[in-house]
């Protein structure tokens, strides 16, 4: 969490403040993997996912007077883009579909015997994030997929780091249940 | 149960003591419900872990940076664009003999007001505002390094370092243009303090919020 944005970070912010805003696309280039997974992992959709990731890094530009020498650039974008995938959630432009769980869990060749590629499980556990409430969503993608402890999340999602041990637990039990009735299991 | 559980869960976070995960660890053995428990919540997260990241699409760079917003054309930049660029004028005697006559009456209204001496409000220029010089203070006696980083600076966090003055106030001057601009005060150069004194505050949206000081005349 006390990590800081690099130096070298740093100075692509203020060359992009002093008018060079070419170097903003070394910044984009350096976070649109981690950006648009994440993403993608909230909204399910690639479309969405582009979108929002695109968005994330816009408002990042805009603001980016705004940023504080000394706090960490990713955390930044974070709280950016969860807010907008936040927001897009809310809209309901989204479809949780309850037919795509039912989906994956119907599927007779997605058994565990037969379990399972790299892209069936990916698919599998992108389905079961899909049924997650967003708030559960939220941590699971930010703790487990992009590992980050769970003060930075806080800062990120502005929750307390004891009403996210609670969150978590309940993410990895739900998400257990939905993906143990899809017959996937992993080692 | 409801206890090895939530041991279950932390021990998944890493949140155990060494003693703790190797009596936790013991349990296991012990109790084979609770290690399926533990062996499905594992498997399940093992899947979580392990997907790969996405590949934004290839020209995500490129459209992002073609949607940022533009700076906008200075003015002046703008006019000199407009008197030098090349264009046909279409005229007819009617129009130009119209646009000639409201020239010179336009002329002579501006020269009529202008020959009149106007005393010594003529003298008042106006418009240019000047620098004012405000005064900071900040109460932190335990501080070793006290600076101030607002929009003013770009925030940076050591540009503007505060003097100590005696009972551990510190204090800057800066000199402003009258306008309205967000701060914080940074301790030893990493913690971020909200002045608790500031006229008013801002939400960065972000979940902090700024200083607000208005710079008058």
């Amino acid at each position: 969490m006390n990590e800081r944005t690099t130096s070298d970070e740093y100075d692509l912010i203020l060359q992009c403040l002093n008018g060079d805003t070419d170097k903003f696309s070394l910044l984009v280039e350096r976070y649109k993997t981690m950006m648009y997974t994440i993403a993608y992992r909230m909204l399910g959709d690639q479309d969405a996912a582009n979108d929002m990731a695109q968005e994330c890094f816009i408002s990042a530009f805009v603001g980016l007077k705004d940023f504080r020498h000394g706090s960490k650039f990713s955390t930044w974008l974070y709280q950016i883009l969860m807010n907008k995938c936040r927001d897009y959630l809310r809209s309901g432009k989204n479809k949780v579909s309850v037919d795509d769980i039912a989906e994956l869990r119907s599927d007779p060749k997605d058994t565990p015997e037969e379990s399972a590629s790299a892209h069936q499980v990916s698919d599998a556990v992108q389905k079961a994030l899909d049924g997650l409430p967003p708030d559960y969503r939220e941590v699971i993608v930010l703790k487990h997929m992009e590992e980050l402890d769970y003060q930075e999340i806080s800062q990120i999602l502005g929750a307390s780091v004891s009403a996210l041990k609670v969150r978590a637990y309940r993410a990895r039990e739900q998400l257990r249940v939905v993906l143990e009735k899809a017959g996937m299991k992993n080692g | 149960m409801d206890s090895d559980r939530d041991m279950l869960h932390k021990f998944l976070d890493g949140d155990l003591t060494a003693g703790e995960r190797e009596a936790f660890l013991q349990r296991m053995k012990d109790d084979p419900v609770l290690k399926r428990e533990h062996d499905a919540l594992a498997s399940a997260l093992r899947m979580v872990i392990t997907s790969p990241r996405m590949t934004a699409p290839p020209a995500f760079t490129r459209d992002v940076m073609k949607r940022l917003p533009q700076k906008p054309v200075p003015v002046v930049v703008r006019l000199r664009d407009f008197l030098l660029r090349g264009r046909v004028l279409r005229w007819n005697m009617a129009a130009a003999l119209a646009t000639a006559a409201v020239l010179i009456m336009t002329i002579g209204i501006i020269s009529r007001q202008y020959a009149v001496p106007t005393g010594p409000a003529a003298l008042h220029t106006g418009g240019q505002e000047t620098a004012v010089t405000v005064r900071m203070n900040f109460y932190a006696p335990q501080a070793r390094q006290v600076s101030v980083a607002g929009d003013f600076n770009k925030w940076q966090t050591d540009a503007l370092p505060m003097s100590r003055q005696d009972g551990g106030v510190w204090t800057i001057d800066l000199t402003l243009k009258p306008g309205v601009y967000t701060y914080m005060f940074v301790l030893d150069g990493k913690a971020w303090v909200t002045d608790p004194d500031a006229e008013t505050y801002q939400d960065d949206g972000f979940g902090n919020k700024n200083a607000v000081m208005r710079v008058r005349t």
